[in-house]
């Protein structure tokens, strides 16, 4: 099975430590966007690396490609900054870098995940929001929180 | 050479974070995250992500200078410490040792902090104090009296073994972060969590019962929690018969306060009173956790009395998942205050004679003209202490100002010497956290040109005025030892062996003990009696009520990617792009009568002064209050000076104030 970048949403307190160690970790290219909802919910948004990228689709230059391993990569050198791939991303977390003339999206800190270190926004996580990690380990302690609020539920025995 | 890790402590809160500092051809260029670490767990807020932005800042005081009439000159070191040291004396000389006034620092080392108040000390006076007078004064004063040490009770990490939290006057998700995980980790237990705060911030999205409470009124919602815990019979009667005294008058004191009272001086209805006092009454193990929303009252020492007081008629202190958790606020803040840089405290909490003056008495004694020199150390009050523009006056008043520090502070640009410090990584040293953990963090690079440790500076200060102060931070530390009990385990030999993460957790009595993370487990052993002292405790309303004038009631808070002052904080590009300016959250309610729409530019007025802010419009807060963040020059101008009466702490919680549209174009 493949690791994947896992947000357990309910738990984000909306404090951009992942923009900020995301930002120091890519040269200042932030690649983590955390959306606030009426003050009473934020959610960390990244590249969800899709089975069918609209991305992907979008990109002619073919600087956005899917890959065997799951994930979508980007190649700098190839994209032309035409901005087609921030249209189609419907989670809206492509974004273009004036500075270079190309986007940015998340990477899954490739380059730490090669020397065996996980990606700097699960490490930093305050609240431990952000998983990296196979779909069964990120479900199970969901599955078994979700119990718990149902046995909360009834009526003392 | 390639690249080194360092292990650091994270310079910005009480969470005491370790991070890794990578440093290569003598610069910092990355950070690297410790799991292990017991605290955090290898999590940083964004502060912490930020924390290198501050180092080589083109803004960093690299040269003593000493102002002129023309500005600022630049001058050699010997200079600079000859003009501070000769005007310390000659101040001492012509006015007496009470006309000199010492700031420590919460950001400085415990040996900084040690030194500096020797130094205080030394030369004559008590007048020797530092922010957390601003910040837990209250909680120095209530938790001493009540458990006989002003400390966290439990670990953060013992949050994820309770069965109930109570967290009351703390925004923990955006100033303690790390300190989240613990809690979820509890309700993945099936812990309940409390939050009382008049904001629904994101520390509230934690909790299962929410209690908005009208600011100030904090002494009531407690009583009536005491309240309905004793009615219904969920007090701990053998606790209480074995390890309290005083119990009786507060059950005398909290007959008054059922939820119907409560509900009509606080604001929470009544069932939420009563389901809050039931999930802590019942909890096998529970614990309280508070910070600012408590303490910076003119009923501070009061509301932490009230707290203590439920803790000990549940029995709810010295087990694991149980106790008082004060969260503070500065990397070393507990450090500074166990280093006795307080005006009534010698090192390990040892009572002066004669206290001091306080930081707020300093600003009232300067302006008088009784205090004529000051020495300040990494602080600044004129944004960080309230009524801001007396504190302004008051320091243009002195005879001469030192200030050691890393940027030029609105504090520094007053003074007549100032001395450049060298910043966080820059210097090794021990820090306490607000877990009592003392920790050592290593110098990973040179500091900036001139730049040098506050405790050298404070030794060079020292020498010149005949004493003989040690600049090596280990060598004091080995001071600390032989004069604080419960430091006297924690020596620089064991902080600063290799793979210790974590450090050593106080009390820490001899070389050998590893540590004491859970305090009074079988006796109070600081109180006369070993007893825990229930100290019963009546409601009193803020100092400052609204009226005709000012009709909202201002309070003051904390945004996640800034911190205090904001000296570090608006300095890192990183954190200011999330919050660049000064705003005020308002109701929608009275941002359409008052005419104000969301980002629109409005001023604050108080009794005391009045500032520009950005309109924010939420219902996070309830209508008639107002709330802004203190990290900017203009909140502390608005915010009232009044004090408890022990604790000496301002009540920079509530304040009465009026805001007003400003017209497109500006000036009105």
């Amino acid at each position: 099975m493949t690791r994947m970048l896992y947000v357990d949403y309910e738990r984000c307190i909306d404090c951009h430590a992942c923009e900020v160690a995301c930002q120091r970790e890519h040269a200042g290219r932030r690649n983590m966007h955390v959306a606030r909802v009426q003050d009473r919910f934020a959610a960390p948004l990244a590249c969800r690396h899709c089975d069918h990228s609209p991305c992907v689709v979008a990109c002619y230059a073919d600087a956005l490609t899917a890959w065997p391993d799951g994930t979508v990569r980007f190649q700098a050198d190839k994209c032309t900054g035409c901005s087609l791939c921030v249209v189609a991303c419907p989670f809206g977390v492509i974004v273009l870098d004036p500075a270079r003339k190309a986007v940015t999206q998340c990477d899954l800190c490739l380059h730490r995940l090669d020397e065996g270190r996980l990606p700097v926004c699960v490490l930093t996580c305050p609240a431990g929001a952000i998983h990296f990690d196979e779909y069964a380990g990120y479900v199970a302690p969901v599955r078994r929180r979700a119990a718990l609020a149902m046995v909360d539920a009834l009526p003392p025995s | 050479m390639p690249p080194q890790p360092v292990p650091t402590i994270c310079p910005y809160c009480g969470v005491g974070c370790a991070l890794t500092t990578i440093v290569e051809d003598g610069r910092a260029v990355g950070i690297e995250y410790v799991p292990e670490h017991p605290a955090s767990e290898g999590a940083l807020c964004p502060k912490g992500n930020a924390a290198l932005e501050v180092l080589d800042h083109p803004d960093r005081l690299r040269y003593p200078m000493k102002r002129t009439a023309g500005g600022w000159t630049r001058i050699s070191w010997d200079e600079a410490l000859a003009l501070v040291a000769d005007n310390l004396a000659s101040t001492r000389q012509e006015h007496g040792a009470n006309a000199l006034g010492f700031l420590a620092s919460a950001k400085c080392t415990n040996e900084e902090n040690y030194a500096l108040q020797k130094l205080a000390r030394l030369m004559g006076t008590n007048n020797v104090d530092h922010c957390a007078r601003l910040c837990h004064a209250s909680t120095i004063v209530g938790l001493s009296r009540a458990f006989g040490g002003a400390a966290m009770t439990n670990p953060l990490s013992d949050l994820a073994r309770a069965d109930c939290i109570l967290i009351i006057g703390s925004n923990l998700s955006e100033n303690h972060a790390p300190a989240a995980r613990w809690i979820w980790r509890a309700k993945d237990r099936g812990a309940r969590v409390i939050v009382a705060d008049p904001r629904f911030t994101p520390t509230a999205w934690l909790a299962d019962t929410f209690l908005q409470l009208r600011p100030g009124t904090d002494v009531a919602l407690l009583n009536g929690l005491a309240h309905v815990i004793l009615r219904e019979g969920l007090a701990d009667r053998d606790f209480i018969a074995q390890r309290t005294i005083g119990f009786d008058a507060l059950a005398r004191t909290a007959t008054a306060y059922s939820p119907e009272v409560v509900a009509a001086i606080t604001g929470v209805p009544a069932e939420r009173i009563l389901a809050a006092a039931r999930a802590y009454g019942r909890a096998p193990a529970a614990a309280i956790v508070y910070c600012m929303g408590i303490t910076q009252h003119t009923t501070g020492s009061d509301n932490v009395a009230a707290i203590a007081n439920l803790a000990l008629i549940c029995g709810q202190v010295g087990r694991p998942g149980t106790g008082v958790l004060p969260l503070r606020g500065q990397n070393n803040v507990q450090g500074a205050c166990d280093m006795g840089a307080l005006a009534e405290f010698l090192p390990g909490y040892r009572r002066v004679e004669a206290p001091g003056l306080t930081v707020v008495e300093m600003m009232y004694a300067a302006a008088a003209g009784d205090l004529r020199a000051m020495l300040v150390m990494g602080e600044n009050p004129v944004v960080s202490d309230p009524n801001a523009d007396h504190v302004l006056a008051a320091l243009e008043k002195l005879d001469f100002l030192a200030v050691q520090d890393v940027f030029l502070t609105e504090t520094a640009e007053l003074a007549h010497v100032v001395l450049p410090a060298a910043a966080w990584a820059e210097k090794e040293g021990s820090y306490t956290s607000t877990e009592r953990r003392v920790q050592w963090s290593h110098r990973v690079t040179d500091p900036a040109e001139e730049a040098r440790p506050d405790l050298w500076i404070v030794a060079q200060i020292a020498r010149r005025l005949g004493f003989d102060f040690a600049d090596d931070p280990r060598a004091v530390l080995r001071e600390i030892n032989a004069a604080v009990p419960a430091y006297a385990g924690i020596t620089p030999e064991r902080l600063t062996e290799p793979g210790r993460v974590g450090g050593l957790i106080w009390p820490c009595p001899d070389p050998a003990h590893p540590g004491t993370p859970i305090l009074h487990v079988d006796a109070f052993d600081n109180t006369p009696d070993g007893r825990g002292h229930i100290i019963p405790v009546e409601y009193r309303p803020p100092a400052e009520s609204p009226g005709d004038a000012y009709p909202l009631v201002l309070t003051t808070g904390r945004v996640v990617v800034h911190y205090n002052s904001g000296s570090m904080s608006r300095r890192s590009a990183s954190l200011l792009a999330h919050e660049p300016a000064l705003f005020v959250e308002v109701h929608p309610a009275d941002a359409q009568r008052l005419g104000l729409t969301e980002g629109a530019a409005v001023e604050v007025a108080s009794a005391r002064g009045k500032t520009t802010a950005q309109a924010r419009i939420t219902n996070t807060i309830a209508e008639g209050w107002a709330f802004m963040p203190f990290h900017f020059a203009g909140t502390n101008v608005l915010t009232s000076d009044a004090l408890d009466p022990l604790a000496r702490i301002p009540e920079f919680k509530v304040a009465a104030c009026a805001i007003e549209a400003v017209p497109p174009g500006g000036e009105r």
